[in-house]
């Protein structure tokens, strides 16, 4: 009897693990067959592999950064990098300042219209940005800034989720540390950068991935709102890359690659703040 | 709301000061988000006449919309791309959230690797896709044949395109919503299983009685928040496809984009827009009316959070 119920169990794990493994390489093998095609010598070796099913179909033969040079010579990859380097960091930034205030206001104030205001922020972050971009173009357009990266960082600094973040971390920090330092004469701004901030790392890295991420992804938008070459970002970068047949396909794994890296990079270490703060939005309705 | 103590109450007798606080925010929202809104919703009420003066034309966008064949096919492609989408997005993510949710070797690398998807946008997922998918140069059709199985189309087929996509949004979006329902999951405390236990419940008891009324809170949050993206899907129609083959993929977000930056018809662009806003109250709407019967048996721990990161 208790050998045939291990029996049974040892198949389930056997099973359970073999899904999981499927699973798990249907996620990868996307990502692992771009990024090792980026390190092919030659474009034509990915042609090539492809009528007869080999290892070299998805392994290349030598290892090369042509594709590389090619990205950054050719191409000039370097500067929608840099582009999209700046947006995010000047959002992240200011996305900090003005939405941890907000927290700060909403976490430890009672004031009227506390309830209705908060709603309006709640709601701003349910509705998906795809719903405002065409209006917000008319708007940017209206207040000047198309074709500037300010039409980049403006609209996306404000963010309700990132709001709501911080006020759920402020409410937990004891009322008595704010009213003593409200007490010996710190204006609200000294309490948030000299009291809060140094309390809340968790929380700022947390909503500044958050932020980063976001922009770092943002496509729609700026392929409307900044259609200068000098302004353009990694996104809309890739996207021209598809529907051009100079490009070749070794040059467009390659700046997958990079535009894949970068954010998993920062992701993988910090993946703690970054669940903290999306579960921690999920769990709320 | 957790009163305030009385020496904030005193604090915040300088009543402005909180709204000095959310001025930059606020200012930012009003502006960039509901300012737009609104925008849109009065602009397809007008429409732009003779020497372009703006005036109002009623519900004319809407007849005009509702009269053409291109958004009748797209409001279905919409319609039918989520009916598929989310329902498959959701069950996926749960079943991997519950695979995952398990103290077994490994479990931690396997959370690690499935977040990769994660971090990967839906440009840098359908560049990869549209590549892999190459009718006669991509590697899945090499793999099918090795299997001994003919070429696919793909992209190229209208029969195929709208799957492929529907392929390409859960490849990027189960391993992220797996992320909500995880952290759900984890939350619930195994105590109740315990309890459940002793009265002999089967798997599937205990999932239908026991986790999914738990789960309640994050499974409202990443059906609903799913429905929003994928109702307005259209970064492979853009890329990928052009609404085509024969309009298989033109999903209406893909047409108010064509509308306003092709055409530069705002006004119809704010019509499909409203018509989709209209969709998706609707839709969550029914959704929560579908979902009020499920009780959370448990506690309101995932209600605000509070207390746990002390």
């Amino acid at each position: 009897m208790i050998t045939k119920r291990g029996a049974k169990e040892k198949t389930l794990d056997v099973l359970y693990y073999a899904i999981l493994f499927c699973v798990v390489c249907f996620a990868l093998f996307p990502v692992l067959w771009s990024v090792s095609n980026s390190f092919r010598a030659e474009n034509s070796e990915i042609f090539e592999h492809i009528s007869r099913l080999t290892l070299h179909t998805f392994f290349p033969e030598k290892f090369s950064l042509n594709s590389y040079r090619s990205l950054f010579v050719d191409n000039g990859f370097y500067r929608p990098l840099l582009n999209s380097g700046i947006v995010a960091a000047l959002t992240v930034f200011f996305g900090f300042i003005v939405n941890g205030l907000a927290g700060f206001a909403f976490a430890k104030f009672k004031f009227k219209g506390n309830g209705f205001l908060f709603s309006i922020y709640l709601f701003s972050f349910m509705i998906p940005f795809e719903m405002i971009a065409i209006p917000l173009y008319k708007t940017a357009g209206a207040l000047g800034i198309l074709e500037t990266r300010l039409a980049l960082i403006l609209p996306m600094i404000a963010n309700g989720m990132i709001v709501f973040l911080y006020r759920q971390f402020f409410q937990d920090i004891p009322d008595a540390l704010i009213e003593s330092a409200y007490i010996d004469g710190a204006g609200l701004l000294r309490i948030f950068f000299q009291l809060l901030v140094p309390l809340s790392k968790p929380v700022i890295i947390s909503a500044s991935l958050m932020i980063f991420i976001q922009q770092w992804d943002a496509f729609l938008w700026p392929l409307v709102a900044a259609t200068n070459k000098s302004l353009k970002v990694v996104q809309v970068a890739i996207s021209e890359f598809t529907g051009e047949f100079t490009v070749q396909w070794g040059t467009i794994f390659a700046a997958t690659t990079i535009a894949i890296a970068i954010p998993i990079g920062i992701l993988i270490p910090l993946q703690k703040y970054y669940i903290q703060g999306i579960s921690s939005t999920g769990l709320k309705e | 709301m957790s009163g305030i103590k009385p020496g904030l109450k005193r604090f915040a007798k300088r009543n402005y000061g909180p709204y000095l606080l959310l001025l930059p925010s606020f200012a930012l929202i009003a502006v960039f988000k509901v300012y737009p809104i609104l925008y849109s919703v009065v602009g397809s009420f007008l429409m732009r006449g003779a020497r372009g003066a703006i005036k109002f034309a009623g519900l004319k966008n809407f007849q005009l919309l509702f009269a053409d064949p291109t958004i009748l096919n797209s409001i279905w492609i919409t319609i039918k791309f989520n009916l598929i989408t989310v329902p498959l997005q959701v069950v996926l993510a749960l079943i991997f959230a519950l695979m995952l949710n398990r103290k077994v070797r490994f479990v931690q690398t396997m959370r690690t690797l499935l977040y990769i998807p994660v971090a990967i946008n839906m440009i840098i997922a359908s560049t990869i896709w549209n590549m892999m998918l190459n009718p006669s140069s991509g590697p899945a059709n090499a793999i099918l044949g090795a299997l001994g199985i003919p070429p696919q189309p793909f992209l190229t087929s209208s029969q195929q395109s709208l799957w492929v996509i529907i392929i390409i949004c859960c490849w990027k979006g189960v391993s992220y919503w797996m992320l909500f329902l995880l952290a759900g999951l984890q939350n619930i405390s195994p105590s109740i299983y315990e309890a459940g236990r002793i009265d002999g419940t089967t798997f599937f008891s205990e999932l239908f009685s026991l986790t999914i009324p738990m789960l309640k809170n994050s499974l409202v949050f990443v059906i609903v928040s799913d429905t929003m993206i994928n109702l307005f899907m259209f970064i492979p129609a853009y890329l990928l496809t052009g609404g085509g083959p024969e309009g298989s993929t033109d999903t209406l977000m893909y047409e108010a984009y064509r509308a306003a930056f092709k055409f530069s018809n705002y006004n119809r662009s704010y019509a499909i827009v409203t018509v989709l806003m209209l969709m998706t109250f609707i839709v969550i709407g029914l959704q929560f009316f579908m979902l009020r019967d499920i009780e959370p048996g448990a506690p309101k721990r995932g209600l605000l959070q509070r207390g746990t990161g002390k």
